[in-house]
């Protein structure tokens, strides 16, 4: 999708404008909210819609409830190596499908039925746009379907189970897993022996 | 305190790099070494798709270090874009060995035309093609040294273009095979096609503290964990390290190398971890930052004898760039239209294809008759990585986004009942006057210097040649009953195989460096990644650069001597 349109100049041009004309959407509610602190509640119920209708039950398949696809889309907001455009993205297309079924269905996207919702969800799929943020939110949720279980996703390979994947051998492990790693770039040393490392 | 003074001061620790710091510590030189990414360990490499290609991890990120890609559009204008606007990576590994971590190790050397393909071929109207100032023969020991210390498995077989060997065979024997290798080959052998078990850079048995090959699935993008790839760090940077002459400094980005106001480097400037401005001197100084950022470096490190960049006082440097041209075709065999058995061992992860096809290294011009230089064929299996997988599945033919049950249906068959077949075509990317490296007037990195601007221009005759390939190998997929079979041949810049931007030569006007990889007007500088290469024949370069850098190793060594 990238090669379709610039995506910088896309993620501009979709990010702090959508967060303008979406401010009701920040108030505060009272409900347990996944992403305290990240998407209002409200943004929330429209991100796990979407996942739905993106990712449904189907057969013997994991669902993204199963796999922690929304726990998995907070670590990525958390993650402060990735780009932040990307991020405020991710968080304003909630924004902006909310217009869209204001404009269309005159209600809150949250409040509509499951076929309202995949109707627009098929809408703005049409769109450069809603394509390139559906598909964002796909590829987040083929990470959590398919990436190592030390992740907090894939719960108990399930994913892995579903697709008869074989992982590869070693797995990551608590020294070398990605936050670990990136440490890497940070050490301040001067190797002059083997036995350093 | 006054910095220490090396004899030799590397920067870079990929494959150029590697047989300096190697041989060189070796001979009792103290060698310096200045890699701007950090120091993987062996340990640090787990199958992880997160980190190996998920994120920025073996790269930088692309908001602090950015570079400028500028392609034509259909219109023939220059488009230049920052890689951060467009999120296309062009980085390969940041790291102590570069990107030999990461490399999947298809090894095949240069043809004795290859020194030649001027003389041999004739000129291409558009194209700087320059004969090499050295021959396969000044190379042969070192790619014979290659296959040794680097350590190459595969099986000499004689062939129409095989190269001449001081060797009967490889050092190590072949890897262990999938059984759609056979049916390549039977395929192939009814069309009256001669295929050649594929060398690879791959260790089928234990070296000293190397391991063998374990066929874990995951070899290409990924580090290594048994320390079978011959990665410049396992090959040669830990054998360095044990001679006691060796320093190697992990995130150091050198950012100017300045010289003595006559002609001789002196000093190269680095930023540590820190953000600290440090200096390292040396005696003789050797670039080998990938092809890129060498002629990057150079660019930015003007100086009092060098206003437009250093060794640049003739223009040439960061031109002539160079990417290894052609394509990727393939087909698709479904489990459930095979025999259970047969199904069975088809799926068996882990081994290898390994198969190439060089009978079209040499190939009829179809418009003259006339023979031109053709190619090579590789086989390989799709990549295991399988959110790389998924992601490819998001799409339907027509480019619109799956989603629903219907995404659900065809990843649940594309990951259960498909296997996928591919075949890479390497033709010369021919050197052009729209393919080189600048230096960006706006874009810079986190450091505030300016990033490389890169044009990848493509000659036309690099597409015609790997069509006519593409479509000599096509009917081996047939034969083999594949299914979904198809063929792209493309004019995008591959960046994990460039070459190029200061080529050898005999004189200064058309080349950076002399035929010993001494930059013509610097006393002291070497550069000894693959910048060297006027062209580059039809395989990968990675062999080519190793035997290169370990010839300039025996130069330096002599250079140091006197």
């Amino acid at each position: 999708m990238a090669n379709k349109f610039n995506r910088r100049n896309f993620l501009k041009a979709f990010g702090a404008t959508w967060l303008i004309a979406q401010l009701p959407l920040w108030q505060s509610c009272k409900e347990t909210n996944l992403f305290e602190g990240y998407l209002t509640s409200n943004q929330t119920k429209i991100l796990q819609q979407t996942l739905l209708i993106l990712f449904p039950s189907y057969k013997n398949s994991p669902t993204p409830s199963i796999l922690k696809t929304p726990q998995h889309i907070l670590n990525y907001l958390k993650d402060p190596y990735i780009d932040p455009d990307e991020k405020k993205f991710l968080i304003n297309g909630t924004n902006w499908l909310n217009e869209i079924a204001q404009e269309i269905k005159k209600q809150n996207f949250w409040t509509l039925s499951i076929n309202e919702q995949t109707e627009l969800v098929y809408h703005i799929k049409k769109k450069n746009w809603g394509e390139s943020w559906l598909s964002k939110i796909l590829t987040l949720t083929f990470e959590s379907l398919l990436l190592d279980p030390i992740y907090d996703v894939n719960i108990k390979e399930k994913g892995w189970k579903w697709l008869h994947h074989t992982p590869g051998i070693p797995r990551p492990d608590a020294n070398n897993k990605y936050t670990s790693i990136l440490k890497r770039k940070k050490e301040n040393v001067i190797i002059t022996r083997l036995d350093q490392l | 305190m006054k910095p220490k003074k090396y004899d030799i001061c590397v920067i870079g620790s990929g494959a150029g790099a590697g047989p300096i710091i190697y041989e060189l510590s070796k001979a009792g030189y103290q060698v310096l070494v200045l890699e701007k990414g950090p120091w993987y360990r062996t340990k640090d490499f787990a199958k992880d798709e997160l980190v190996a290609t998920r994120r920025s991890v073996y790269t930088p990120n692309l908001k602090d270090e950015p570079q400028v890609i500028e392609t034509q559009n259909r219109k023939g204008i220059w488009k230049a874009k920052s890689t951060y606007e467009t999120g296309r990576d062009f980085w390969n590994g940041n790291c102590i060995g570069g990107a030999t971590n990461f490399m999947s190790g298809y090894f095949s050397r240069l043809k004795p035309t290859d020194f030649k393909l001027l003389s041999t071929y004739g000129p291409i109207e558009g194209a700087n093609i320059a004969d090499w100032p050295i021959s396969y023969e000044d190379l042969e020991p070192y790619y014979t040294k290659v296959e040794q210390i680097i350590g190459v498995s595969g099986k000499v077989i004689p062939h129409k273009f095989l190269e001449p060997r001081s060797t009967p065979d490889f050092p190590y024997p072949p890897l262990q095979e999938n059984i759609i290798s056979s049916w390549i080959d039977q395929a192939a052998s009814e069309l009256n096609i001669q295929t050649i078990p594929l060398p690879r850079a791959i260790l089928s048995q234990k070296k000293g503290n190397r391991n063998a090959c374990y066929y874990s699935n995951y070899c290409g993008s990924y580090g290594c964990a048994s320390d079978a790839k011959g990665s410049s760090r396992v090959a040669l940077i830990h054998d360095a390290l044990q001679t006691g002459n060796c320093t190697v400094i992990p995130n150091a980005k050198v950012f100017h190398l300045k010289t003595n106001g006559n002609y001789k480097l002196e000093e190269a400037w680095y930023y540590n971890t820190l953000g600290e401005k440090k200096v390292a001197k040396a005696k003789i100084f050797v670039v080998a930052a990938q092809a890129v950022e060498t002629s990057r470096l150079l660019l930015m490190s003007k100086n009092k004898e060098f206003p437009n960049g250093l060794a640049n006082n003739h223009g040439q440097v960061g031109k002539n760039l160079i990417f290894s041209g052609g394509g990727v075709g393939g087909g698709d065999f479904y489990y459930s239209k095979l025999d259970p058995d047969i199904a069975n061992e088809l799926s068996k992860p882990g081994v290898f294809v390994n198969r190439t096809i060089q009978d079209f290294y040499e190939v009829k011009n179809p418009e003259n008759g006339q023979l031109m230089k053709g190619g090579t064929i590789d086989f390989l299996f799709e990549h295991a990585n399988p959110v790389s997988k998924a992601i490819r599945e998001k799409w339907d033919e027509n480019n619109n986004l799956r989603i629903g049950k219907n995404l659900k249906k065809h990843l649940y068959k594309y990951f259960t009942d498909v296997r996928k077949l591919k075949f890479e075509i390497f033709v010369d990317w021919l050197p052009t006057d729209n393919c080189f490296v600048s230096l960006s007037k706006n874009v810079k990195d986190k450091w505030g210097d300016p990033v490389a601007k890169i044009r990848v221009g493509y000659h036309p005759h690099d597409l015609k040649v790997a069509e006519i390939i593409a479509e000599k190998t096509k009917p081996i997929l047939v034969k083999m009953g594949a299914h979904n079979i198809y063929a792209g041949i493309s004019g995008a810049a591959p960046n994990n195989l460039q070459a190029g931007g200061c080529r050898f030569g005999h004189h200064p006007k058309n080349s950076v460096l002399n035929p010993q990889c001494k930059a013509h007007d610097v006393e002291n500088l070497y550069i000894t990644d693959g910048s060297f290469m006027p062209t580059g024949g039809s395989v990968t370069y990675t062999w080519t650069i190793y035997a290169n850098s370990f010839r300039v190793a025996d130069i330096l060594k002599d250079v140091l001597k006197h």
